[in-house]
C-alpha cells in the first residue's frame, strides 16, 4: 500500500488530538517545531515542496539541525532529568520528527502505533472521565487510520472507516472490562519513579507551620469519599483524624516517631460506625479515620497514637474499610508519650508559659485548667479568619495576645502551648473535619478545604480528651463547614444568593460527583487489594494469579465465542432461502425421504409426493415458493419460505 | 489431453482452512502493548491498564474481522491459454463470494512449488492484489514461464489483512489447472524449401499451384481462405475446398534439419520458429520429431498439435 496525503491526514488527526492535551504543559518551542515539522511534511504530500531525503542535502542537515536543537531545548528546559514532563516532551520531538520521514508503509503503522502510546502519557496527568472519553475518540480514529490505510478509497469511504472502527472499538469493550477486573495486578512499583511523578498530590501533611493550611482552605479538590454501612455520625463529630503532632521548635510542629508500635486499646463508648474509606492519593503513608478508629482492614495499620498508616506511600486512590466510635476513651499513655507531650522548646513564647503556669498554680484540677484555657479564648475577642495577619515574631505569643486573629492551626497550635505549660500532656492532632453528603449514592465528601487541626490533652481520669478551641471561637466552622466562613470567598457564594439555582446546581453536582465516585470506587481504586475482594465476593477465597488467569482465559473465551457468534452468523449460515429449504429437507430426511444429492428440487418433490399423497399440496407449495424466490422473482418475501417451511409438518407414514 | 483443465477449489473457505497469524505490524503492535502494561504496572495507572486491555480486546476482534473477510470465498480458476517459454502464463482465477459482500484487501498468490514445510516460509512466486472485490471477480494470475513443457498452477495461497494491517489470514487452495508452456521461438536458421523447389511455394499464398480435389464439411482450423463461400449461398453448410497437395508438396520440419544445433532445446526453439513462419505464410507443414510425427496440416489446429509435440517432446 503506498503512502498517500490522505492517509497523512488521518495520522496528522489522531496525533493532533492526542497530543492537544498536552499543549500547555508543553514549551511552546517544541510545540512550534513540531507543528512546522507536520506542515512540512503536508507541503511536501502535495508537491510544494522537497521531503528531507539524501537527495536534498541542505534539508537534510536542516532536519538534522533541528534535530539537534529540539532535543538540546528539552535536555536544558528539564535541565537533563528525564521524567514524566520531559518524557512527553522528548515524544513530541520525536514524533514530529517521524512525522516528517512518513514514506512507506511501516511508517504509518509505527506513527499510529505511538499515537496510541501518545494517549496513554496524558494518563499520567489526568484520570477524569472527561479524559478517558477523549480518549476513546482517539483510539476510535486513529483505528480509523488503519482501517483507512488497508482500504481502497473509492470504495471504502472515511464514514465507513469510522463507523468500523466504533464498532470494533465496541466489540473490545467487554474484552477491556473483563482483563481489567480479572487481569492478576501486581503491587507496586516495578523500577523507581520518576521524581515528578505525582508532582500534583496536595493535602495535609506531616508538619505544620503556622499559615500553611490557609493555601487549603478554599481548595475545593476532594480528599476522601466515605460510605457508611449504616446510619452517618452527626457533622459536629465528623472529625477524621490525620497525622498526630508532638514536637515543635516554636513555629514548626511535627509528628514523632513514637509510631507504629502497638497502638493502644480504644475503649467504645457508644455506638460503632461502619464505612470504607476512598482515599486519594497523598504521597504520603498515613491514612484518614473517624475518630478514633476501633478496627480496621489489612491495609489499615494503626500507630501508638491513632495514627492510620498504609503499607506503603498512597500514590494511587486507595479504598479501606474501618470500624469507629465517636465516643471513646484513651486511657493509656507511656512515660516517653508524657514527656514529648509536655515538651516546649526553651526559650519561646514566654507570655504563653507564663499564662499557663499561672493557671497551673491556680487550679488543681486538670480539667478546670483546660475549662481556664478555653474561657480564655471565649472571652478574648479571638476572630476566626482565614486571612490572618502575619505572625514575623513569636507566632504563638502574637497570636494569642496581640493579633487575637487566625484559623484552627493557630487556635491548636496555641492551645496545646498554653496546656503544656500548665503542666498537661497535650498533642496537636490534624485531619479534617466535617463532610458534604452526596445524596445520589449516599455517601460523605470530604474536600481539602475541610482539613482542620484541633488538640488533645491528657487528663488522668478520662485519658485523652478532644478539645478543639476552634469551636470555641467559631462554632459555626463545624457544624456549617467551612464554607460558613469563607463567604466570599467560595465559587459558591455566587449562586447563595439564589436558592433555586443553588439548588438545580446542587442537584446536578451531585450527580456528576456520585458518577465520579464510582468511577474512582471501580476504576481508578481497583487495586491488588481490591481485586482480591472481587475475587471473594465471586467465592474464591485468596485467589492467586493462576486462578485468575484462568478464569480470565474462560471469561475471554465466552466473549469471544459471543462476539463470533455475533460477526460470523452470516457466513456460518448463509442464504436465508437456502438454509429454509436445506430445513423443509431435513425435515422430510427424518421421516425417511432424504433428498438425493444429485435430485433437482422438482423431482424430489413429485418422488416424495408420489410416496406421501397427504403431503403433496404442501410439498408442491414449498418447492414452487423456493424455485420462485430462487430462480425467478426477486419481489417475494424470503420470510414467506421460512414461514411455511415453520409449519410444514410431516407425520409418521401410517 | 485437455490443455486448459477447468479446476475446482470451488468449496467455499471456512475456519479450518483459514489460518490467522500477526503480521509484522501486528508483532510491534504487541511489543507496545507489553511496553503499555509494564508502564500501568509500574505506574499503577488505571487508564493505562485499561488502554492495553482495549488495545489488546481490539486486536482479538479484529481476528474475527480478518476472518470474517476471507470466510465464504470459493476459488476456481478459468481459461488458461497455453504461452511461449519466457511469456507469462494468465491463470484467470474466478473468486465467488458467498453470501456475496465486498472483500478488501486480497492478494492472491502462487507458491513456488516445492518445500512446502510448515516451518519454512512459503516462497510467493508471483502475486496479485485487488483493493476490492465485489461479487464475482476475476484475478489475473501471470506466471512466468522458462520451461517447455507442461505447467501446473498448483498450490495458491489468499491472503488478506483486512481491516487493521495487523492481522494476516490467509487459505490455500490446491487447483489442478494446468497449461502448456511452447519452447521458445527461437534461432536464425531459414525456413527449409519445400520440395518443388518453386519459389511461389513459399510465399505459398497462391492456392492454385495445388489440385482441387473436393469439398468438405468446416472444421475447426481450417484456414478462412480455404472456405468454399459460393456454396454458402447454396446450402447452409459451410464447406472448405480441399486441395490434393502430393507429399512432395508438403513442408516437413524435421529433426535432422536443425542436427547442426548442439543444444536439443535451441533445436526445438528452432523448429517452433519454423512452424510460426510456416504458419503465417499459410504452408502446409508437418512435424517429423524422432519417434514421432504429426501429418501434414495447416490453420490453428495443426499449429496447436505441432506445437503441443515440440512442448512435450522428451
Amino acid at each position: 500500500m503506498r503512502l498517500e496525503a490522505a492517509h497523512l491526514w488521518w495520522c496528522l488527526a489522531g496525533l493532533g488530538l492526542a497530543l492537544a492535551p498536552h499543549a500547555s504543559r508543553l514549551a511552546l518551542g517544541i510545540l512550534l517545531s513540531a507543528g512546522a515539522l507536520a506542515a512540512w511534511r503536508m507541503l511536501a504530500a502535495y508537491g510544494y515542496l522537497p521531503l528531507p531525503d539524501r537527495r536534498h542535502r541542505a534539508l537534510w542537515s536542516l532536519k538534522q539541525l533541528l534535530a539537534i536543537i529540539a532535543f538540546g531545548a528539552i535536555y536544558i528546559a528539564y535541565r537533563g532529568q528525564i521524567g514524566r514532563d520531559a518524557g512527553v516532551a522528548l515524544l513530541a520531538a520525536l514524533l514530529g520528527l517521524k512525522f516528517l520521514e512518513m514514506e512507506r508503509a511501516r511508517d504509518f503503522y509505527v506513527m499510529s502505533f505511538l499515537t496510541y502510546f501518545l494517549v496513554v502519557t496524558n494518563f499520567f496527568y489526568s484520570q477524569t472521565v472527561p479524559t478517558a472519553l477523549y480518549m476513546l475518540l482517539v483510539v476510535i480514529l486513529v483505528t480509523a487510520g488503519l482501517i483507512r490505510f488497508n482500504t481502497p478509497v473509492q470504495s471504502y469511504p472515511a464514514r465507513a472507516c469510522l463507523s468500523l472502527a466504533l464498532r470494533m472499538v465496541v466489540q473490545a469493550l467487554p474484552i477491556m472490562a473483563i482483563a481489567f477486573v480479572l487481569f492478576p495486578r501486581l503491587p507496586g512499583p516495578l523500577w523507581g519513579l520518576p521524581q515528578d511523578a505525582f508532582s500534583a498530590v496536595t493535602g495535609l501533611s506531616d508538619s505544620m507551620t503556622i499559615g500553611q493550611i490557609t493555601s487549603l482552605g478554599v481548595s475545593d479538590e476532594i480528599a476522601f469519599r466515605v460510605k457508611f454501612d449504616a446510619q452517618l455520625p452527626r457533622a459536629a463529630e465528623r472529625y477524621w483524624r490525620g497525622p498526630v503532632l508532638w514536637d515543635t521548635d516554636g513555629r514548626t510542629w511535627r509528628t514523632r516517631q513514637v509510631g507504629e508500635g502497638e497502638p493502644h486499646a480504644v475503649i467504645k463508648q457508644g455506638p460503632v460506625y461502619r464505612y470504607s474509606v476512598l482515599l486519594e492519593p497523598t504521597g504520603e503513608r498515613w491514612l484518614l479515620g473517624l475518630d478514633a478508629v476501633t478496627q480496621s482492614d489489612r491495609t489499615a495499620v494503626a500507630g501508638a497514637d491513632q495514627t492510620l498508616y498504609a503499607r506503603a506511600a498512597v500514590k494511587q486512590r486507595l479504598r479501606y474499610t474501618l470500624e469507629s466510635a465517636t465516643h471513646y476513651q484513651l486511657r493509656e499513655i507511656t512515660t516517653a508519650e508524657r514527656r514529648a507531650a509536655l515538651a516546649l522548646p526553651a526559650g519561646h513564647h514566654p507570655r504563653a508559659a507564663a499564662l499557663g503556669r499561672e493557671w497551673q498554680a491556680a487550679q488543681r484540677d486538670p480539667a478546670a485548667r483546660v475549662q481556664r484555657a478555653l474561657e480564655f479564648f471565649r472571652r478574648g475577642h479571638f476572630v476566626y479568619t482565614l486571612l490572618p495577619p502575619a505572625l514575623p515574631g513569636d507566632a504563638v505569643d502574637q497570636f494569642l495576645f496581640e493579633t487575637k486573629a487566625g484559623f484552627c492551626e493557630h487556635y491548636a497550635a496555641s492551645f496545646v502551648v498554653l496546656m503544656r505549660a500548665a503542666g498537661i500532656p497535650a498533642r496537636v492532632v490534624t485531619g479534617y473535619q466535617g463532610g458534604e453528603f452526596n445524596n445520589v449514592s449516599d455517601y460523605l465528601i470530604i474536600r481539602q478545604r475541610d482539613a482542620h487541626a484541633w488538640a488533645e490533652v491528657f487528663l488522668p481520669a478520662q485519658g485523652w480528651v478532644r478539645v478543639d478551641p476552634t469551636s470555641v471561637v467559631a462554632p459555626a466552622r463545624l457544624s456549617l463547614g467551612i464554607n460558613s466562613i469563607a463567604g466570599e470567598r467560595s465559587p459558591l457564594a455566587l449562586i447563595d444568593r439564589n436558592a433555586a439555582a443553588l439548588k438545580a446546581f446542587r442537584s446536578v453536582a451531585a450527580l456528576w460527583e456520585a458518577m465520579n465516585y464510582q468511577w474512582s470506587q471501580w476504576v481508578l481504586g481497583y487495586s491488588p487489594q481490591r481485586q482480591l475482594e472481587f475475587f471473594a465476593e465471586l467465592g474464591f477465597d485468596d485467589a492467586d494469579a493462576g486462578d485468575m488467569i484462568l478464569l480470565l482465559t474462560a471469561s475471554l473465551a465466552l466473549v469471544m465465542a459471543l462476539l463470533a457468534l455475533l460477526t460470523l452468523r452470516s457466513v456460518q449460515a448463509g442464504d436465508p432461502i437456502i438454509r429454509s429449504y436445506a430445513r423443509f429437507c431435513a425435515k422430510l430426511a427424518r421421516r425417511g425421504y432424504p433428498r438425493a444429492p444429485t435430485e433437482g428440487p422438482r423431482d424430489y418433490a413429485l418422488r416424495v409426493s408420489a410416496a406421501r399423497p397427504d403431503l403433496a399440496a404442501k410439498i408442491e407449495y414449498i418447492t414452487k415458493l423456493y424455485t420462485a424466490l430462487r430462480y425467478g422473482d426477486a419481489r417475494l418475501d424470503p420470510a414467506l419460505l421460512g414461514r411455511a417451511v415453520g409449519r410444514f409438518v410431516v407425520s409418521r407414514d401410517r | 489431453m485437455s490443455l486448459s483443465a477447468l479446476s475446482l477449489a470451488a468449496v467455499p473457505l471456512n475456519r479450518r482452512r483459514i489460518f490467522i497469524l500477526p503480521t509484522r505490524h501486528g508483532v510491534s503492535l504487541g511489543g507496545l502493548l507489553l511496553v503499555i502494561l509494564l508502564g500501568a504496572i509500574n505506574y499503577d495507572n488505571a487508564l493505562a491498564y485499561l488502554l492495553c486491555f482495549l488495545l489488546g480486546g481490539l486486536l482479538l476482534v479484529a481476528m474475527l474481522h480478518t476472518y470474517y473477510n476471507l470466510a465464504g470465498l470459493a476459488l476456481r480458476t478459468i481459461r488458461v491459454e497455453p504461452v511461449f517459454a519466457g511469456k507469462p502464463a494468465e491463470f484467470a482465477v474466478q473468486l465467488t463470494s458467498t453470501p456475496p459482500r465486498a472483500r478488501y484487501g486480497m492478494t492472491l498468490s502462487r507458491l513456488a512449488p516445492s518445500n512446502h514445510h510448515w516451518w519454512r516460509r512459503a516462497v510467493v512466486e508471483t502475486s496479485t492484489t485487488s483493493p476490492v472485490l465485489e461479487g464475482d471477480s476475476t484475478l489475473v494470475l501471470r506466471v512466468p514461464t522458462t520451461r517447455r513443457g507442461p505447467l501446473v498452477l498448483g498450490r495458491l495461497r489468499i491472503a488478506s489483512a483486512f481491516p487493521l494491517g495487523i492481522l494476516r489470514a490467509w487459505a490455500y487452495f490446491a487447483t489442478d489447472a494446468r497449461t502448456l508452456v511452447y519452447p521458445a521461438p527461437q534461432g536464425s536458421l531459414p525456413l527449409p524449401q519445400a520440395p518443388l523447389g518453386n519459389g511461389a511455394h513459399q510465399q505459398g499464398l497462391q492456392a492454385g499451384v495445388e489440385d482441387f480435389f473436393g469439398l468438405h464439411p468446416y472444421r475447426a482450423g481450417d484456414a478462412r481462405r480455404a472456405i468454399h463461400w459460393p456454396s454458402l449461398a447454396r446450402q447452409d453448410e459451410l464447406l472448405v475446398k480441399q486441395f490434393r497437395g502430393g507429399a512432395e508438396d508438403d513442408l516437413w520440419l524435421r529433426w535432422s534439419q536443425v542436427s547442426a544445433l548442439p543444444d536439443p532445446e535451441a533445436r526445438l526453439a528452432q523448429l517452433t520458429k519454423w512452424v510460426l513462419h510456416a504458419e503465417q505464410a499459410g504452408l502446409r507443414y508437418a512435424l517429423d520429431l524422432p519417434g514421432q510425427q504429426v501429418p501434414p496440416g495447416r490453420g490453428a489446429a495443426q499449429r496447436a498439435q505441432v506445437l503441443q509435440a515440440l512442448a512435450l517432446y522428451q
